[in-house]
């Protein structure tokens, strides 16, 4: 039996009436990550906000564990985070930290304001990633600002979430640290945005960050038209 | 139940009322707490200064918060915008009326009568103060609406030096007029102690009409509308 947690048809997501993705559709499994590649303004956020409901589609569905969002956040446990600015600069990290699982993730007694940019996102991630079992976790630019040991747990968390069971959304620049963890790609790259299977782009489905890169640079410069990445495979193709 | 549990550890962690404001308001019911117990301060004159620093606490501001990115955290919970704006005004107000309480505690403990924050024009004159800068706050920056009245307070008493004694003698009068029915909304003190049952309804409604349209119309508007952020493409 197929464990549908996230299926997105036909998602239109708009910005300020402006419409920033097109026609969007994929599903995702328990256990499958997608990464969201695109240039600063290409739509990743307000994408990844359509998703979790934080933000109305234009026109499409989005349903999480078959339910629509944001009701459906109710029963799938999910984790969302769009970075260390998004937290209150004013709260003390100790008592943000223990919102998670309540348990505490910092005892760091300083306001959130006066940590560093990399302390921050830690401790936002911490607190977003801290509930257990978590069904969906959408992270938007989750290593931006990290030093290479908070990235390094943060891959492998993501990892062991993702064989646990979570469905994987990552919106990322850093396309070396996507490549590790994804199972496909979505790549913003013109009005309608192209979904890429690993497999299409690697033939073993793990894909390197060069490959990766190519890739994108080849959907970017051929942005509405399927085009063939290897061997004659579409990169448009409807998922599954 | 969990989510009422979980919007409470929320909201202790990042409380929407400022710790000044905060630490201004205990201070006030503290020091005037002391005051009344010695004979040497009426309730009256120890709510004036608290409904003035409710008024700024209430003055909290929603949407930007949010926009920010700030309620997330919540949101990701399936909380519905609406039910987080309950939430965060109740937050809000909940400092003012545990100072208010207190007083109106002391008063009857030094007393042993009514509390003055307890009579009908007080408990009106809190409502109005916890409500209308609230809801009228939401899509603007923290105090916008307590500064706004502030202004028009000082602006108007400064250009008629006899105003309040006009605002109160119209708000106190037998019979409703336009200028009674401002008097409650632009000078809420003067309903402090006051039987409001004795005043004619044509005063004290159109401001409690205001003050629940302005209450519904935030919960409306921003239930209703996104939570984009306000740095996304």
């Amino acid at each position: 039996m197929i464990d549908l947690v996230l299926s997105v048809r036909q998602l239109s997501a708009q910005r300020s009436r402006r419409l920033v993705a097109q026609s969007v559709s994929f599903d995702l499994r328990a256990g499958q990550a997608l990464g969201v590649v695109g240039a600063n303004g290409s739509g990743k956020t307000t994408l990844l906000r359509t998703l979790v409901g934080f933000v109305s589609p234009a026109s499409g569905e989005v349903r999480i564990d078959g339910r629509l969002p944001p009701a459906a956040l109710r029963a799938a446990p999910t984790a969302y985070f769009a970075g260390e600015a998004t937290m209150p600069g004013f709260v003390r990290a100790s008592a943000w930290g223990s919102l998670g699982a309540g348990e505490v993730v910092m005892s760091d007694r300083r306001r959130i304001r006066a940590l560093s940019r990399s302390t921050r996102q830690l401790l936002g991630l911490r607190t977003a990633l801290g509930r257990h079992p978590l069904r969906l976790i959408v992270l938007d630019e989750p290593w931006e600002g990290l030093d290479p040991d908070a990235t390094r747990w943060l891959s492998a968390t993501l990892e062991a979430k993702r064989d646990r069971g979570a469905a994987v959304v990552l919106s990322s620049h850093r396309l070396h640290d996507l490549a590790g963890v994804c199972d496909k790609y979505l790549f913003l790259t013109g009005a309608v945005p192209a979904l890429v299977r690993a497999h299409e782009i690697a033939r073993s489905g793990l894909v390197s960050a060069e490959q990766l890169i190519d890739a994108f640079d080849r959907a970017r410069d051929h942005a509405t038209a399927a085009i063939a990445l290897t061997d004659g495979r579409p990169v448009a193709t409807p998922d599954e | 139940m969990a989510t009422a549990l979980f919007l409470v550890a929320f909201f202790r962690a990042a409380p929407p009322v400022t710790r000044p404001i905060a630490l201004c308001l205990w201070a006030v019911a503290g020091l005037g707490g002391v005051a009344m117990a010695a004979g040497l301060a009426s309730g009256a004159t120890v709510l004036t200064p608290l409904l003035v620093l409710h008024i700024f606490a209430a003055s909290s501001g929603f949407g930007l918060a949010a926009r920010r990115g700030h309620y997330d955290l919540v949101l990701t919970r399936g909380v519905s915008v609406t039910g987080l704006m309950i939430a965060h005004w109740l937050a809000s107000i909940a400092p003012g009326l545990a100072a208010w309480l207190a007083v109106a505690g002391v008063e009857r403990l030094a007393s042993q009568t009514q509390p003055t924050a307890m009579s009908s024009g007080s408990v009106i004159a809190f409502l109005l103060a916890s409500s209308l800068p609230w809801a009228l706050t939401t899509p603007f920056p923290r105090f916008a609406a307590a500064i706004g009245w502030l202004v028009l307070l000082v602006t108007s008493l400064a250009l008629v030096p006899s105003g309040q004694l006009h605002l109160l003698e119209a708000l106190h009068a037998p019979h409703p007029s336009a200028l009674g029915a401002l008097a409650v909304v632009a000078y809420p003190m003067g309903l402090l102690g006051v039987d409001a049952l004795q005043l004619p309804a044509g005063t004290i409604s159109p401001a409690m009409a205001c003050a629940l349209m302005a209450m519904l119309g935030a919960l409306a508007w921003h239930g209703r509308t996104e939570v984009p952020l306000e740095t996304a493409a």
